[in-house]
């Protein structure tokens, strides 16, 4: 829901919030330039009896002398030449210059309340203003789901610049736009009088003080029995107030007998006599005026300091976070594109979708699947098939000439739909279709995740509930594999009767030759082979063990030196093999080595490989990054937990580890004296700091333990741990890392925490196999 | 009968001397091309010594900012009730014409117009336009000392 808000309110208000953002900035660069040139006046320095006295020999004339809230002090006046108003020095009385705002500063004021559109405009601002509150707080709500809770408010955020910048710079911004366009829509309520507005102070004008008033004034009669008026410097009313709490001190007229000194200042409105200089009357300002006062100048930031600069700068970031988050929102619409039919590669090739004899409906988060789809249906097209293809989402109520219908779909974090599927489950109940048809489920996943394939399992739930055909029983492929897309592809074509090619998407690797150069034994007396394998990147040798199967594997003269990085996976093919297996790097290019550490597995193709290699072999391999897969930057520890050759990586970011980040290192292995690998550096590791603690369980040990018995041990240390921001990183088999991912989530438990949670933080990542 | 003629012929009187005493002044005001957002005007009715007889117009809706129109407040002493429709403020090189009906008895008879405009950010200028109200000025077009370029009345 905030994200459909967010997303949708912000398209049509961007280039709105854009224009009055910066119009708004240029107006706080106003205010901060005026509040810097206004003097510097302490309180307690002039009293406004001595300034007005000044004021009054400097400028005859004088109507009004009034402070604005940046603490300028400004008389206006009309004489002889003319009418004016002046700055003033408060000290001397003395002019500084005319007072004129820009012509700019006018226009911007008013771009800025109704984008020069008066009426029409200002409701147009405020709506705008609206948009950008709903705007941060569906943002905000996003921003805390994104990071993984409130409690992760000020974790760094991760991903593309746009996004980077999109979310820290809202995240500067979210206090300053909150203020201003609460305060905005505060203003626009009293523009348009759907809230009362606070009323200037109204105190009735004095009865004229010498005429009528003889009769009932006699404190006045006698005043004006002294005959004697006092100078304004003399005023008892005006002495009491300081220069700095003015807001406007009105002049009475010369000529006007009846006529008295108006006097605002911050706390109220009075009058004083113009005679005696006593008060006559006053009225302190209602608390209701003076909030609203506040409110308006929390908007401007009039008189308001920093606030000012802060609130400039808010609004300076505002324009950047729109266009970011446009970038965003545009670079998902043009990934999204690929799902439409607007795509319009090879679409005369497909028929209605009553036509067609083969119906493919394919649900998709990202791109792969339906690029899956789109090459198998062009593959059945090729081989004489009337195809329909399209969204799961745009499922018909039936498909007339239908014998065959796929179900291809992807699975959306614990087994919901993904985006094009979303509609499915619902609009599939009632779809019906030709008696002998036949269906197939055909599930994307990731095995290493809880729910695999867990909406196409609901999609054959539902399949076999309306009572049709499967043509084979739902087929799950992990992680793209292409061994078991072949093997699903042979046997469509054997249940259609024709053969069917298809060109599966290989991605395009860079591979280089490397030598083997030194290795080292572990784990014999337990049946756990393992070895250490260093290989020199990118020498010549004559002959390569393992030739490319393929061309897009075919090395040519000019490859470079890979780049790689601990936590990256190399790949490497064993010899007649079609498809590559990946090993966690131990070392960085920058060591001058490759380091795999590779445990022989029973009748493992490729294993076994490796530990037949000799030194001096060669071989071919290509590099795979795996960024995610780092200690993060920001974290302020490091829980590292590993079992056998899961050790690999993570000892390589131990070594890495010099700032002497706090690392902790949980290891399970099967007998200490066997199969112990890197048992040197980490006591090298522990001696220089780079690793604080070192817990190890060994499963064939007097005492036998797992890792997770570890993590249980230490659930205190863990939890306080990560509750000050620790990240963890686990790198093991499966089995392993579920253990280990269970006992986590009962110790986090406690915390109101979960794995997941921190996973969708990025403070908890794994390479698991 | 002739009662009843007597009596519809005294209402009929009563109706022309409503008539009779009251008179329609037209008034035209144009604003300079001065820098800034709208003007709050008003124009208002005076005695001699400067007391306010009749607000005749105002401009500007926002009460807070009324104050502004000084000497307008000072002449009403605070109770300046203006029963007409408050117009929207005068932005510059606006014309604006006001017809108001008045008593007979302010014309010619020392009263004066009086107009107090106000701008934001800009200073208060009370009585920018003061005219008598009288034959000779009618169709008399007066500049103002602020923000007003001219201002002429007729009735």
């Amino acid at each position: 829901m905030s994200r459909l808000i967010h997303t949708w309110l912000a398209i049509p208000a961007t280039l709105f919030i854009i224009l009055i953002a910066l119009s708004g900035s240029f107006l706080s660069l106003e205010t901060l330039n005026e509040a810097a040139s206004a003097p510097k006046l302490s309180a307690g320095q002039t009293s406004l009896a001595i300034l007005a006295d000044k004021v009054k020999q400097d400028y005859p004339g004088a109507e009004q002398l009034t402070r604005t809230q940046n603490g300028l002090f400004l008389v206006s006046y009309s004489n002889d030449q003319g009418y004016g108003e002046d700055q003033i020095d408060p000290e001397t009385g003395l002019k500084v210059q005319a007072y004129q705002r820009s012509d700019l500063y006018h226009w911007m004021k008013s771009f800025h309340r109704s984008m020069q559109l008066s009426d029409i405009g200002r409701m147009l601002v405020a709506v705008v203003a609206f948009a950008l509150l709903a705007l941060s707080i569906s943002g905000l709500l996003l921003m805390v789901r994104r990071l993984g809770g409130i409690k992760h408010f000020f974790k760094l955020a991760k991903g593309s610049t746009s996004q980077k910048l999109h979310i820290e710079l809202s995240r500067i911004a979210l206090v300053g736009t909150l203020v201003l366009t609460a305060t905005a829509l505060y203003l626009s309520a009293t523009t348009f009088s759907l809230i009362p507005e606070a009323n200037a102070p109204d105190l009735a004008y004095p009865e004229s003080v010498f005429v009528e008033q003889t009769s009932f004034e006699p404190s006045f009669l006698e005043h004006r029995g002294n005959a004697q008026a006092l100078s304004v410097a003399n005023f008892i009313a005006l002495k009491e107030v300081d220069a700095s709490e003015l807001v406007s001190l009105e002049f009475p007229y010369a000529d006007d007998p009846s006529s008295v000194y108006t006097l605002e200042t911050q706390f109220g409105l009075g009058y004083i006599h113009p005679e005696t200089g006593l008060w006559l009357d006053f009225q302190s300002h209602s608390s209701f005026y003076r909030v609203s006062q506040f409110i308006s100048a929390l908007h401007t930031g009039e008189g308001m300091g920093l606030w000012t600069l802060f609130l400039g700068l808010t609004s300076l970031t505002l324009p950047i976070i729109g266009i970011t988050g446009i970038i965003m929102w545009v670079r998902k619409r043009i990934n999204s594109k690929a799902f439409g039919q607007a795509d319009g590669l090879n679409l005369q090739n497909y028929v209605p979708a009553q036509e067609a004899n083969i119906v493919i409906l394919s649900g998709s988060e990202g791109l792969s699947t339906w690029r899956f789809a789109q090459e198998f249906s062009q593959a059945l097209i090729t081989a004489g098939n009337k195809v329909y293809l399209n969204k799961m989402n745009q499922v018909e109520g039936q498909y007339a000439n239908a014998t065959h219908v796929f179900f291809m779909t992807s699975t959306y974090g614990e087994g919901q739909a993904p985006s094009s599927a979303s509609l499915f489950l619902e609009k599939a109940k009632d779809l019906s279709l030709p008696e002998d048809c036949q269906v197939n489920v055909l599930g994307f996943g990731d095995s290493q995740f809880k729910h695999f394939v867990g909406f196409a399992k609901q999609v054959e739930t539902l399949v076999v509930e309306k009572g049709f055909k499967q043509m084979l029983p739902l087929t799950a492929i992990d992680k793209f594999c292409q061994a078991s897309l072949e093997a699903w592809i042979d046997s469509v074509s054997t249940c259609l009767k024709q053969s069917l090619c298809l060109k599966l998407d290989k991605k395009e690797v860079s591979p280089f030759k490397m030598q083997l150069m030194e290795q080292k034994h572990y784990g014999e007396e337990v049946n756990a082979p393992v070895r250490i394998l260093r290989f020199k990147v990118g020498t010549q040798p004559n002959d390569v063990l393992n030739p490319a199967t393929n061309k897009a594997l075919e090395i040519t003269s000019e490859t470079p030196r890979p780049a790689f990085e601990v936590g990256d996976l190399v790949g490497i093919m064993p010899p007649g093999s079609d498809f590559a297996r990946y090993y966690s790097l131990a070392s960085c290019d920058q060591d001058g080595m490759l380091e795999i550490c590779v445990r022989k597995q029973v009748e493992g193709e490729c294993s076994g490989f490796l530990h037949g290699l000799k030194e001096g072999d060669s071989i071919q391999a290509f590099i795979q990054k795996k960024a995610s897969f780092r200690p993060a930057q920001d974290a302020s520890s490091v829980i590292m937990i590993g079992a056998g050759t899961g050790m690999a990586p993570l000892q390589g970011f131990i070594k890495q580890n010099k700032k002497h980040v706090p690392y902790y290192l949980y290891w399970g292995g099967r007998l200490q004296n066997s199969d112990f690998i890197y048992e040197d550096n980490l006591s090298q590791a522990l001696a220089t700091s780079r690793l604080t603690q070192l817990r190890l369980a060994f499963s064939r040990s007097a005492k036998p333990q797992y890792v997770q018995n570890l993590l249980i041990d230490d659930a205190k240390g863990l939890s306080q741990r990560i509750d000050e921001g620790a990240q963890i990183m686990v790198c093991g088999s499966k089995g392993m890392a579920d253990g280990v991912r269970a006992s986590l989530d009962k110790i986090l438990k406690q915390e109101q925490l979960s794995v997941s949670e921190l996973e969708q933080a990025g403070r908890y990542v794994q390479d698991v196999y | 009968m002739k009662s009843i003629q007597v009596f519809f012929i005294f209402v009929a009187a009563m109706g022309l001397s409503q008539i009779t005493f009251a008179k329609s002044l037209d008034m035209q005001l144009t604003m300079k091309g001065y820098n800034g957002d709208g003007a709050y005007v008003a124009v208002y009715l005076t005695d001699a010594n400067g007391r306010l007889v009749k607000t005749l117009a105002l401009e500007g809706r926002k009460k807070k900012y009324q104050k502004h129109l000084r000497d307008w407040k000072r002449a009403g002493r605070g109770v300046q009730r203006f029963d007409g429709r408050t117009g929207a403020s005068l932005h510059r090189n606006r014309s604006k014409s006001i017809s108001v009906n008045i008593d007979d008895k302010y014309f010619d008879a020392n009263y004066f117009i009086h107009i107090d405009t106000a701008v934001e950010d800009k200073r208060d200028v009370p009585s920018d336009v003061v005219v008598p109200l009288t034959s000779q000025g009618v169709d008399q077009a007066v500049s103002g000392r602020g923000y007003i370029k001219s201002f002429m009345y007729r009735f």
